[in-house]
């Protein structure tokens, strides 16, 4: 697992980061989001050890983490960068020797992961010949070249076109699926929601919430929608103890579980006093979640 | 498993080896270099032939006196006789082209002066051999009149010609060589120079610094950057400097060899030593640019030292002090030893402390520099983040 610890960053006057703490679990997926400015990239560049912390520390494996531990992790770093001019191949081996493959080992690595981003055809070409897209891909395919036991990509998704999305979230699942803790950072918050088990909310430098998706959605408040039959009111749920209203219109009402159990007394009362279409939990939105925590 | 400094020179060597503007300008360098080894081979063995014009018999005996004497020594000049009737037509013949020089008997003296005219100047070695075929000339006709020949009155004399050192190196081809030693450190240190900061600045500007940074110790980014060149550098120079040899070995010009060969050796120890104090600076000057066009600016205060280097070895080949004194001063003993080697007989000690004296240094500025690229790296990550930081207070 992957720690982080209180850690914060001064620049001068301003704190970057200000005491930050959370887990990266292995096999989930993390999301890392928050507005611009927030300190997200400093904390991933922490983590890499691309800047020191000026407080705080990271841990991995239960110890603080090592310049060894580091160079086994996967990285993509928000600006993203590999040598123009050289071709696909050959520079993914590089990065694969770099992290310590010997070279048939990192070119094979290479050639099955540029098949599986479908960039076999490509792969004798200079990278600045690709398009952007298709660079995104070498990047992330340099990032996984040598297996890496932990993934922190910062805003991995940007820029890309929803088929591209796609497949970089079909990769992202094998990674986790493989027992590896990823953290991506990410402003695309549907596609957070779609893919996180796990969230970090940072605000002002400072970590506004953390934990699993499900947890936070459902401690935001959790609420019921009931339907009724055609023609039937629901009016009366106001006055059930426990329950705030949050929406109603007509045969259709949002309700706020304050005190819970007395959403069972909801039930019980609506099936008595005729059909009911509809009765369900509703999880907010993790944008609403969002605005609710960083205001 | 792969040391990442190796990887990282490896990678550098390969791109170098695959880069075209590299190895046409090498492929040049080498071809300027046999070129002008061929050259100097041939204008050295060239055999020219010069008309002399004279008016009368006895300009034309003298003509071939000279052209006697030339031919006996393998002198390169060839001469051929022409007749003229008179000293306007031997004019006439100058000033067409059909001879390159007359010989007058002078107007107002006795038959034993003459004048030597050319249309511009006379060539010197023309003036040599004929004054030469004057003297003989006039010898023998002297000693037939005194009754006897100009073989007796000459009998045992003779001066011979023998150096004291007979590896000795001529003013001109060490010049030559001074040139050479120069332009050769100079240019291979600012092409390798410029490589590194070129590199560098690459990976700053395409950002794959921060994944490299991420991956492996910045220091061992740094000592892949410059072994890699220098490696690359010192395969230049040998290379370079060994077609040279080779070239004046094969070109008959191998007497001189064996000084050269000792002064080249040095030249290589002193050039790596002196390179690798630079490298370091190098990727200093490019990792505080931000662009490629701030380079040039960036890179000012070590293209100085590498032409003060070309200038003291090239300019003090003439004054042996500056030039003493520049052979122990590091960096700029690269250039100035080896010259001083072909020069004179340079005690074994004096290279040796030289080296040592650049060695002190080049450990410190590759220490600093390992510093300043390492703080500068992460001055540009401060500079990025203070920035994010920044906008994320508004």
């Amino acid at each position: 697992m992957l720690e982080v610890r209180g850690v914060g960053r001064r620049f001068g006057d301003v704190l970057a980061l200000d005491d930050a703490s959370f887990d990266v679990v292995p096999g989930r997926m993390t999301g890392f989001v928050g507005a611009n400015g927030t300190g997200k990239t400093t904390a991933m560049r922490i983590i890499m050890g691309v800047l020191a912390a000026t407080a705080g520390e990271v841990r991995w494996e239960g110890r603080r983490i090592t310049r060894e531990d580091r160079q086994r992790f996967g990285y993509m770093p928000e600006e993203r960068g590999l040598y123009p001019k050289q071709k696909v191949l050959d520079q993914l081996v590089f990065f694969g020797q770099l992290h310590g493959l010997s070279r048939s080992e990192a070119t094979g690595r290479a050639e099955s992961l540029l098949d599986r981003l479908g960039l076999t055809e490509r792969s004798k070409d200079r990278l600045d010949t690709l398009s952007l897209g298709n660079q995104q891909r070498v990047q992330i395919a340099a990032a996984l070249i040598h297996q890496p036991i932990a993934l922190v990509l910062d805003e991995p998704f940007s820029g890309l076109d929803p088929i591209a999305v796609d497949s970089m979230a079909a990769i992202l699942r094998d990674e986790v699926a493989r027992g590896v803790p990823v953290l991506f950072s990410s402003h695309q918050l549907e596609l957070v929601e779609r893919l996180c088990d796990d969230l970090v909310i940072l605000t002002r430098g400072r970590v506004a919430a953390a934990g699993p998706a499900e947890d936070l959605r459902r401690s935001a408040g959790l609420m019921y929608r009931l339907t009724v039959g055609h023609g039937a009111d629901v009016a009366w749920v106001g006055q059930v103890a426990g329950v705030v209203v949050k929406d109603m219109d007509g045969d259709t009402a949002l309700l706020e579980v304050t005190h819970p159990g007395a959403e069972q007394e909801i039930l019980a009362t609506a099936v008595g006093k005729g059909p009911v279409r509809e009765f369900a939990p509703v999880l907010p939105p993790l944008s609403e979640i969002f605005r609710e925590v960083i205001r | 498993m792969n040391k990442p400094w190796k990887v990282i020179a490896a990678r550098e060597i390969w791109v170098k080896l695959h880069d075209r503007t590299f190895l046409l300008s090498t492929a040049f360098m080498l071809v300027l270099i046999v070129a002008s080894i061929v050259f100097s081979a041939f204008m050295g063995n060239r055999a020219e032939t010069r008309t002399v014009a004279a008016v009368d018999r006895q300009g034309a005996a003298v003509v071939q006196t000279a052209q006697a004497i030339g031919r006996a020594e393998v002198n390169r000049l060839t001469l051929k006789t022409t007749q003229a009737s008179d000293p306007d037509q031997a004019r006439a013949l100058l000033r067409d082209g059909d001879a390159d020089a007359a010989l007058l008997p002078l107007p107002d003296s006795q038959a034993s002066r003459w004048e030597l005219l050319a249309e511009n100047e006379v060539d010197s070695g023309l003036y040599e051999l004929m004054s030469r075929g004057v003297s003989a000339h006039e010898m023998s006709s002297n000693a037939e009149a005194a009754g006897t020949t100009a073989q007796q009155v000459l009998a045992g004399t003779g001066l011979e010609r023998r150096s004291l050192d007979p590896t000795a190196i001529g003013e001109g081809v060490r010049f030559g060589l001074a040139f050479a030693f120069g332009f050769l450190f100079y240019i291979t240190a600012l092409v390798f120079g410029m490589s590194i900061a070129q590199s560098v600045i690459e990976e700053k500007q395409s950002r794959v610094v921060e994944i490299l940074a991420a991956a492996v110790p910045i220091r061992q980014l740094l000592a892949g950057k410059v072994i890699g060149n220098s490696l690359l550098a010192i395969g230049q120079v040998v290379l370079l400097a060994g077609v040279g040899l080779i070239g004046l070995s094969v070109s008959g010009q191998g007497e001189v060899l064996s000084r050269v060969l000792g002064a080249s050796a040095w030249f290589i120890v002193f050039f790596l030593l002196g390179f690798t104090a630079l490298a370091c600076i190098w990727a200093v000057a490019g990792s505080v640019a931000t662009r490629q066009e701030d380079l040039s600016a960036t890179t000012m205060p070590i293209q100085a030292i590498v032409f003060v280097a070309l200038f003291v070895g090239i300019a003090g080949s003439g004054s042996g002090n500056v030039l003493t004194v520049g052979s122990f001063v590091p960096l700029v003993s690269s250039v100035a030893m080896p010259v001083r080697m072909l020069a004179e007989d340079v005690p074994m000690w004096q290279p040796l402390a030289a080296a040592v004296l650049v060695l002190l240094p080049a450990v410190a500025l590759i220490l600093l520099g390992a510093r300043l690229y390492e703080g500068s790296l992460l001055r540009t990550n401060r500079r990025t983040q203070l920035r994010e930081a920044l906008s994320g207070g508004e």
